[in-house]
C-alpha cells in the first residue's frame, strides 16, 4: 500500500467516486407488497388484479418468502362464483390466477390500514410469523402494488377505514430513517391514482399510479360468465408488457420502456409517474430490478478465498471441542424445536398471579376452607347489615 | 331537564271573542306572574351545577385522554450519538515484538516503526486504528507479576524477528495463531543501522499489509456515522449531493472502494445468532439421505465455535427430491471440457425459489447452504468461471455447492464425500459472516472481525437513535411510551460502555455492549404501539366531537346565556330603581 | 300489608315458579338474550366464574367473568341444584315486591315534608305498585333468565324502602351492596341522601351537613368492608379491574339495548378513552342538577336517576328498565299530567318486539345486519328517554300547580 501515492488520486478519485450509484445498483433482494383492498363479489377484478400481479413477480423469481399478499380472499371461495375456486384475469379464462400454490400472508379481516402500516414500518406484534413480515434492508427493493376503491388523496381499506397519503407517505419516511429499502417502485391502480403519491418525500422511491386527479380507473372488460369485471385497464396493459416483454429474470427491458408503454387512451385515464425522489435514470432501472429476484452471484475466485483447510486452521486456533461439547452445542438447534413445552410452560409459571388456593381441583371435589369462608363472607354480610342497623337506631 | 319550564295561560280570557280593540285584548292579556326568587335561585344552582361538572371533570378528563403521551427523550444526545460526536470510534492494536536475544537495538527499531506508522496515522487524521508496539520481553515479566492484567489486553498480533540469511526480507504468517514471523538477513557489523532502517520500514509495512484491509473496511463503515443522512424535510436531491460532496472522504483508490463495497454487500446484517439452514437438493430420487449431522460436527462445529464470542448459531437439515432448478435456466454442454456449463447469469437465477422450499421460520436471519445433485443427464455440471469448486455465494443469502456424483451414486452420502461440500460452505458462511479474506491466520481475521462487528453494532445503534430522534420530531402525532424513553436510555447508556471499551482494547467486550445497544435501540424504533396514528387533520377531529358534543352543549350554551342574561337585567332594573 | 298485598304477591310468585317449571328451557332460552344478559350480569357467565372459583383457579382468569366476588361465594355456598337457584331469585322477586309495597305504603310519593301532591288521592293502593312489578314482563323475563342484576334491582328497592322508613343504617349499607355488585348505583347516593333525611323521624333533626357527612362515612365503610371481604375470597385485587373496569372501560362489545356497544365499534381508537370519560360524565352530570331542582320530592329524583342511568349505563338491559318502570308506578297519580303516554306506550311496544325480531334478521337469518338492531335499541333509548322526560315533566308540573292553584287543567307552554 503506498500512502503517498493517494495524494495524487485524490482530484480524479473524487470525480470517480460516486457512492450513491455504487449502492443503487447493488441491491440484493427483491421483495414485493401487494394489496388489494377491496372487499365483496363485485370487486373481483381488484384481486384479480393483484393476484396478476402476484403471479408475475414470482414469475421473475420473487420467491414467496419476500412477497407479502394482502387480499380480502373472498372471491374465489365466493358462492356467486360459476367457477368455484378460480380468479381469472380475462374472459379467456387461459389462467387461473388462483391456481395451487398461492400464498396469501394477510388476508380477509386482516387486511386493514393499521396492519399496513405496521406491516411496512415492522411495528408488529413479537409473535409474528416471518411471512407476515417485511424484512427488508438497506439493500433491498421494494415492489408495492395497491389496487381498490380511492379517491383525492386517500384509498378504502374493505369499505371500513381509509388510508390517506399522508400515512403512507408518512410510512415510507420512517422505512427510509430505519433503512429499510435501497429503492422502491410504487405502483398503485385506483381511481385519483395519482394523488396517491403526491405526498412522498422520501428518497428513492419511483411512484406510478393509473390516474390523475378528478380521473377515474376503469376496468378493463367483464367476463359475461363470471358475471363481472375481471381486470382494471391500467394493470391489464401492465402486465401485457410484462407478459410480452419481460420474459424471463434476465430481460434488460427497462422501466423506461415499460412506462413509454402506457397509451393514455386505451387506458381511458392518464398515467402517471413520479420520478423526482428517484435517483437513477429510468432509462438504465431495469424492470427486474423490481419486479423480478436477480441475485448477483459471486463465483469463488473473483475475490473470494477459499481457504483449503479450515477446519484445520480452526482446530489449530485453540478451537478443538470435544464430542461432548459439539453435542451441547448442537442440544441448543434442537431445543429450539422442541422448546414449545418447556416455554408455555415458564409463560404459565410467569403468568400465575392469582394468588388463591394453588391447587386447582377436580370437579365434585370440595374445598371446606373455601366454603368456610365464602359462608363467612355472606354471613358478614347479613351481620353487619344487622349490627349497622343496630348501631344506627341507638 | 325541563329546569326553566313554565306555564302560561294559553287559553282566551273571556271576553277577548268579543271585544276587537286590540288595546284592550293586550290588557287583558295577563302576564305570567313573577317567579318566586327561590325558583331562580334553584335554576340558577341547576345549570351551575351542569356547568360545574363540565368544567371540572370533563375539560380536565378531555385534556388527559386527547392529549399524546410523549415521553420525554434524551434528543440532543441521540443527535449527538447519530452524528458520532459522543464517540470518537478507536481501536487501539497491540503489537508484539519479539527479538531473538541476539538483536541489537529493539528498543529503537520499535520506536522508529512506531514513528513510521504514526505518521501514516497523522497523515490521515481520520484513521480509526492506532498501532501500538510493544517488545515481547516486557510481556514474560508483566505476565509473571500481575497474570490477570495480561489476560485482559488482547494482543493483536505477535511478531518474531528471526534472522535468515538466505532471502532477504520476507515474512511468513501462522495459519493457526496470532504470530507472524518476520525474516531478516542478519546484520554483518559494518551496515548495522541500515539493516535497522530497512527492518523498520518492512516491519512498519508488513503491519499496514496485515491490517489495512480491516482497517478500510471500518473507516467505510464508519463514514456513515459521520454524514448526515438527509434532512426529514424537502429532501432534494441537491442538497444530498452538496453534503455528500462535502463530506467525501480523502481520496482512497477506486479499486478499493469497489472491493469493499462488494464486500461490504456480501455481508449479512449483524445478529448476536444466525440460522443455518442446509439443504441437500437432488435431482431424482438418489442419493436418498446424507450422513450431514457427523459432517457438521466435523467440519463445521470448530468453525462455529470459534465464532461463538461474535455470534451463535442454530442449524437445520433438510432434503428434497426430485428438485429441478429453475426452468430458465439451460446447461450448455462444452465440448473440451466434456461437461455441462453454467454461465454467470445462469448462476443468478439458479436457485428455484418458486419451488425450493427455502422459507425460514427462524427469527433469526437465515443462511441457506445449498448441495445440489443434478440430475445424471446433465452430469457433470459444472461451472467454467469458479476456480476451486463448482459453488457460488449469493450476497447476504447463502452459497450453493454443485456436487457431481458417479453414474451409479450411493444411496448415502457419506460426510468424507461432504466434505469438500462443508469446506466450501464453511469458506462461504465466513465470507458472509464478512471475515476478511486476509491473512491467512484465522485468529487475526476473527479478531478483525469482532472489530469489524462491534463497529457495525456501534454504527447501527447509534444511527438508530438518530433515526428515531428525527422521527419523534418529524411526526407530533406519534405516541411515545415510557418503555422508549427506557430502552432509548438504555442504549446510550451501553453505547458509552461499548466506546470505553474500544478505547481500552476490550473488542469482545465492546461487541456484547454494543449488541446491547442496538438490541434496545432497535426496541425503542420498533415499538409496537408507536405506529403513527391515522393522519387526522383538525377538520376531521371537528366531525368527531361535533355530532355528539354539539346537540348537548345546546342547552348548556343556552341556559347559561339566560341566566346572565336574567343578571344582566336584574341588576338593570335595581340601577333604574336606585 | 294488607290481603290484597298479600294475594297479588303469591299469583306473582305463583307465576315465576310455574313458568320455571313448566317450561324448563325457558331460563336457557332467555339467558341467551342480549336484551336481557349482559356481560357484567349474564348467569352463564356467573356459572363459568363459580366453577373456576370452586376449582380452584382465579374467576377472573379468562375475561369471562366479570361480577363481584360476593355473587361467588353466596352462589358457592349454595346446593349446585336448579331449584335452589330459581328459589333464590323468586325470593328475590319477592323482596323486591315487599319494598315496593313499604314505599307505596309510606306515602312520600304523595306527601314529602316540603310538598304534598293535590292529586294524592288518586294514587293507587300499595298492591297495585307491587303487580306493576310482579306482571310487568320486563321483570318476569329478567327473574327467569336470572341475571345478577335481580339481587342489585332488590337490594337497590330494600334500600329505598329503609330510606322512607327513615331508617339510614340498613338503607345505605344495602345501597353499598348495590352499588359493590353492579356500579352505577353509586349514583343514587346524593337522593337517597336527601330521602332519608326527609323521612328520619329522630328529633331533634340533626343539620342536613353532619347528616351526610355521617352517611358518607357510613356508606364508605360499608364498601370498604365489602371490598376487603373481596379481597380475602378470592386472594387479589384482580376482581376490581375485571367488575367495574368492564364497566367503566367497555372492553366487551357484545350487543345489548343501550347506546354504547355500536358507539364505541365505531369510534376511532385515539377518541376512545374521551369518549368513554364521555358517556360516564354524561351520567354523573345530571345527579346534581336533579337533586337540586327536585329537593322537594327525593323520592322522584331518585326515580329519575335510575331511569337515566337505565339508558346510558354501559352494560343496560330490560331488568333496569324493568326497575324504573315499575318505581315509577309510585307516582301513578300524575300520569293524567303526561303528554304522550299514549305514543309512549305504544313505543315501547314497537321496540320490545322489533328488538329480537332485528336481533334474529342480524344474527341467525343473516338478512339484515347491526345497523337494523342499533337502529331499534336507538328507538328504545329514545323512548326510555321521553318517558324520563315526560314524568319529570308531569312532577314538575304537579309541582307547580301546589304553588298556583289557579292553572290546574290549563294547557302549558314553554317559553
Amino acid at each position: 500500500m503506498k500512502l503517498s501515492g493517494w495524494g495524487s488520486l485524490a482530484v480524479l478519485s473524487t470525480l470517480l467516486y460516486t457512492p450513491l450509484c455504487l449502492a443503487h445498483s447493488q441491491h440484493t433482494s427483491n421483495w414485493a407488497v401487494l394489496v388489494s383492498t377491496s372487499r365483496f363479489w363485485f370487486n373481483y377484478r381488484h384481486l384479480a388484479n393483484v393476484l396478476s400481479m402476484y403471479r408475475t413477480v414470482k414469475r421473475l423469481g420473487i420467491p414467496d418468502s419476500q412477497i407479502i399478499l394482502m387480499l380480502s380472499d373472498d372471491v374465489a371461495c365466493n358462492p356467486r362464483n360459476t367457477f368455484p375456486g378460480t380468479v381469472y384475469n380475462n374472459a379467456d379464462r387461459a389462467i387461473d390466477l388462483y391456481g395451487d400454490n398461492i400464498e396469501v400472508d394477510y388476508r380477509g379481516y386482516e387486511v386493514t390500514v393499521e396492519n399496513f402500516i405496521r406491516l411496512l414500518t415492522d411495528r408488529v406484534p413479537p409473535d409474528t410469523p416471518r411471512s407476515k413480515r417485511l424484512l427488508t434492508d438497506d439493500r433491498s427493493n421494494i415492489f408495492i402494488y395497491m389496487t381498490g376503491h380511492g379517491g383525492n388523496e386517500f384509498l378504502k381499506f374493505q369499505d371500513a377505514e381509509e388510508i390517506s397519503a399522508f400515512d403512507i407517505a408518512d410510512a415510507f419516511q420512517q422505512m427510509f430513517e430505519k433503512k429499510r429499502y435501497n429503492e422502491m417502485l410504487f405502483m398503485i391502480d385506483t381511481c385519483q391514482a395519482n394523488t396517491m403519491y403526491s405526498k412522498f418525500y422520501s428518497p428513492n422511491i419511483l411512484a406510478t399510479g393509473s390516474s390523475e386527479l378528478d380521473q377515474s380507473s376503469y376496468s378493463h372488460h367483464a367476463d359475461n360468465d363470471v358475471g363481472v369485471a375481471v381486470i382494471d385497464r391500467y394493470t391489464y396493459f401492465n402486465l401485457e408488457y410484462l407478459e410480452t416483454h419481460v420474459k424471463n429474470a434476465s430481460s434488460k427491458h427497462t422501466l423506461a420502456d415499460l412506462f413509454n408503454s402506457y397509451d393514455p387512451v386505451k387506458i381511458a385515464s392518464t398515467p402517471g409517474i413520479r420520478t423526482d425522489l428517484f435517483q437513477r435514470d429510468l432509462s438504465e432501472v431495469l424492470i427486474t430490478d423490481f419486479l423480478g429476484n436477480v441475485q448477483s452471484v459471486e463465483v469463488d475466485g473473483d475475490g473470494m478465498r477459499l481457504d483449503e483447510d479450515l477446519l484445520a486452521l480452526a482446530r489449530g486456533a485453540g478451537y478443538n471441542i470435544s464430542e461432548a461439547e459439539w453435542k451441547e452445542a448442537m442440544r441448543g438447534t434442537r431445543e429450539f424445536y422442541e422448546a414449545s413445552p418447556s416455554v408455555s410452560e415458564r409463560s404459565t409459571l410467569e403468568q400465575k398471579t392469582w394468588a388463591g388456593p394453588a391447587r386447582v381441583y377436580k370437579d365434585g371435589e370440595t374445598d371446606f376452607w373455601r366454603t368456610v369462608m365464602s359462608a363467612g363472607a355472606v354471613a358478614v354480610c347479613f351481620v353487619g347489615y344487622w349490627l349497622f342497623s343496630i348501631v344506627d337506631k341507638a | 331537564m325541563d329546569a326553566n319550564t313554565q306555564l302560561r295561560d294559553a287559553a282566551l280570557p273571556p271576553g277577548f271573542q268579543d271585544d276587537t280593540n286590540a288595546a284592550a285584548a293586550e290588557a287583558t292579556y295577563k302576564n305570567p306572574p313573577p317567579e318566586a326568587p327561590e325558583t331562580i335561585r334553584t335554576r340558577s344552582w341547576v345549570i351551575a351545577s351542569f356547568w360545574i361538572v363540565a368544567i371540572f371533570l370533563g375539560l380536565p378528563l378531555w385534556h388527559a385522554t386527547t392529549t399524546i403521551y410523549r415521553a420525554p427523550l434524551p434528543m440532543q444526545e441521540m443527535q449527538n450519538w447519530s452524528e458520532g460526536k459522543l464517540c470518537k470510534t478507536e481501536f487501539p492494536l497491540l503489537v508484539e515484538v519479539e527479538a531473538p536475544p541476539s538483536f541489537p537495538d529493539a528498543e529503537s527499531l520499535l520506536k522508529t516503526v512506531q514513528h513510521a506508522l504514526d505518521d501514516a496515522n497523522d497523515f490521515a487524521a481520520h484513521k480509526p486504528h492506532h498501532l501500538r508496539l510493544r517488545l515481547a520481553a516486557k510481556k514474560a515479566k508483566s505476565a509473571t507479576e500481575d497474570p490477570k492484567a495480561d489476560k485482559d489486553e488482547n494482543v493483536a498480533c505477535l511478531l518474531r524477528l528471526l534472522p535468515d540469511s538466505r532471502n532477504g526480507f520476507n515474512h511468513t504468517v501462522h495459519s493457526s495463531s496470532r504470530t507472524v514471523d518476520i525474516h531478516y538477513p542478519p546484520p554483518s557489523s559494518s551496515s548495522q543501522s541500515s539493516i535497522s532502517a530497512g527492518l523498520a520500514k518492512f516491519v512498519a509495512e508488513i503491519l499496514e499489509v496485515l491490517f489495512w484491509q480491516e482497517q478500510e473496511l471500518i473507516e467505510h463503515l464508519l463514514l456513515p456515522q459521520t454524514s448526515n443522512p438527509g434532512s426529514l424535510n424537502a429532501l432534494s436531491s441537491q442538497s444530498v449531493d452538496e453534503s455528500r460532496d462535502k463530506k467525501t472522504p480523502p481520496a482512497r483508490p477506486r479499486a478499493l472502494t469497489a472491493d469493499i463495497n462488494r464486500r461490504m454487500s456480501r455481508v449479512v446484517k449483524y445478529s448476536p445468532s444466525y440460522h443455518l439452514t442446509f439443504s441437500l437438493f437432488t435431482a431424482t430420487s438418489t442419493p436418498a439421505s446424507w450422513d450431514i449431522e457427523s459432517a457438521i460436527s466435523q467440519y463445521l462445529t470448530p468453525l462455529l465455535s470459534a465464532l461463538s464470542s461474535i455470534s451463535n448459531f442454530t442449524i437445520s437439515t433438510q432434503v428434497q427430491y426430485y428438485a429441478s432448478i429453475s426452468s430458465s435456466v439451460t446447461p450448455t454442454y462444452d465440448e473440451q471440457l466434456h461437461a455441462w456449463t453454467l454461465k454467470k447469469e445462469d448462476l443468478s437465477s439458479f436457485i428455484n425459489s418458486a419451488e425450493w422450499p427455502l422459507a425460514s421460520i427462524s427469527n433469526d436471519p437465515n443462511l441457506n447452504f445449498i448441495l445440489y445433485i443434478p440430475h445424471p443427464s446433465i452430469t457433470p455440471l459444472t461451472i467454467p468461471s469458479a476456480l476451486h469448486s463448482d459453488s457460488f455465494l449469493l450476497p447476504q443469502w447463502g452459497g450453493v455447492t454443485i456436487l457431481n456424483l458417479d453414474q451409479n451414486p450411493a444411496e448415502h452420502l457419506s460426510h468424507v464425500t461432504l466434505k469438500p461440500a462443508m469446506e466450501t460452505f464453511a469458506t462461504h458462511l465466513l465470507a458472509l459472516l464478512g471475515a476478511p479474506p486476509h491473512p491467512a491466520s484465522l485468529p487475526i481475521r476473527l479478531d478483525s472481525l469482532t472489530r469489524q462487528r462491534s463497529a457495525e453494532v456501534l454504527v447501527s445503534a447509534s444511527s438508530t437513535l438518530g433515526s428515531l430522534q428525527r422521527l419523534v420530531n418529524a411526526l407530533p402525532s406519534i405516541s411515545i411510551p415510557a418503555t422508549v424513553s427506557t430502552s432509548v436510555k438504555d442504549s446510550i447508556r451501553h453505547l458509552s460502555l461499548a466506546c470505553e471499551e474500544l478505547r481500552k482494547g476490550s473488542f469482545v467486550k465492546a461487541l456484547e455492549m454494543g449488541r446491547v445497544a442496538q438490541e434496545e435501540a432497535e426496541k425503542a424504533f420498533f415499538e409496537r404501539t408507536m405506529v403513527a396514528q391515522v393522519y387526522f387533520p383538525d377538520e376531521h377531529k371537528l366531525a368527531v366531537y361535533l355530532p355528539l358534543l354539539g346537540p348537548v352543549s345546546v342547552p348548556l350554551v343556552l341556559g347559561i346565556f339566560r341566566e346572565v342574561k336574567r343578571v344582566l337585567a336584574e341588576r338593570r332594573t335595581r340601577q333604574g330603581i336606585s | 300489608m294488607d290481603r290484597r298485598c298479600l294475594l297479588v304477591i303469591g299469583a306473582g310468585i305463583l307465576l315465576r315458579l310455574v313458568l320455571f317449571t313448566a317450561f324448563p328451557s325457558l331460563p336457557t332460552t332467555l339467558a341467551q338474550r342480549v336484551e336481557i344478559s349482559t356481560p357484567v350480569t349474564s348467569y352463564k357467565r356467573l356459572q363459568e366464574g363459580i366453577y373456576l372459583y370452586t376449582h380452584g383457579v382465579s374467576p377472573y382468569d379468562g375475561g369471562v367473568f366479570h361480577q363481584a366476588p360476593l355473587l361467588l361465594s353466596l352462589f358457592s355456598i349454595l346446593p349446585p341444584s336448579a331449584i335452589v337457584t330459581n328459589i333464590l331469585y323468586v325470593l328475590a322477586d319477592l323482596l323486591s315486591a315487599v319494598s315496593l309495597v313499604k314505599i307505596a305504603s309510606s306515602g312520600v310519593a304523595t306527601v314529602t315534608p316540603q310538598h304534598v301532591s293535590p292529586r294524592k288521592d288518586n294514587s293507587w293502593p300499595p298492591w297495585a305498585t307491587a303487580a306493576a312489578f310482579l306482571f310487568n314482563p320486563f321483570s318476569i323475563a329478567t327473574c327467569i333468565a336470572r341475571p345478577t342484576i335481580v339481587f342489585t334491582n332488590c337490594i337497590v328497592l330494600h334500600a329505598v324502602a329503609a330510606a322512607v322508613q327513615g331508617r339510614r343504617a340498613p338503607a345505605f349499607v344495602s345501597l353499598a351492596m348495590a352499588s359493590y355488585l353492579s356500579l352505577y348505583p353509586i349514583l343514587l347516593f346524593p337522593p337517597l341522601l336527601l330521602l332519608t333525611y326527609d323521612c328520619s323521624k329522630t328529633s331533634p333533626k340533626p343539620s342536613i351537613q353532619a347528616f351526610s357527612a355521617v352517611t358518607t362515612v357510613l356508606f364508605s365503610t360499608v364498601l370498604m368492608i365489602y371490598f376487603k371481604l373481596s379481597h380475602l375470597l378470592t386472594g387479589s385485587w384482580e376482581f376490581v379491574a375485571s367488575t367495574y373496569g368492564v364497566h367503566l372501560l367497555l372492553p366487551d362489545l357484545t350487543p345489548n339495548v343501550g347506546l354504547w356497544w355500536y358507539f364505541f365499534i365505531e369510534m376511532f381508537d385515539s377518541f376512545r378513552a374521551f369518549f368513554l370519560c364521555l358517556f360516564q360524565l354524561h351520567l354523573l352530570i345530571y345527579v346534581p342538577g336533579i337533586c337540586l331542582r327536585l329537593r322537594k320530592q327525593p323520592l322522584f329524583a331518585l326515580i329519575t336517576l335510575v331511569g337515566i342511568s337505565s339508558i346510558f349505563k354501559s352494560y343496560p338491559a330490560v331488568g333496569d328498565t324493568g326497575l324504573y318502570l315499575s318505581l315509577l308506578a309510585l307516582y301513578n297519580h300524575v300520569f293524567a299530567t303526561m303528554r304522550y303516554s299514549f305514543f309512549l306506550a305504544a313505543a315501547v311496544l314497537y321496540a320490545t318486539f322489533l328488538g329480537p325480531a332485528f336481533y334474529y334478521l342480524w344474527v341467525y337469518a343473516g338478512s339484515g345486519n347491526a345497523n337494523f338492531f342499533y337502529a331499534i335499541t336507538l328507538v328504545w333509548s329514545i323512548v326510555n328517554a321521553l318517558i324520563v322526560a315526560d314524568a319529570l315533566y308531569a312532577v314538575l308540573r304537579d309541582e307547580h300547580e301546589t304553588e298556583r292553584p289557579e292553572l290546574i287543567g290549563k294547557d302549558v307552554v314553554q317559553i
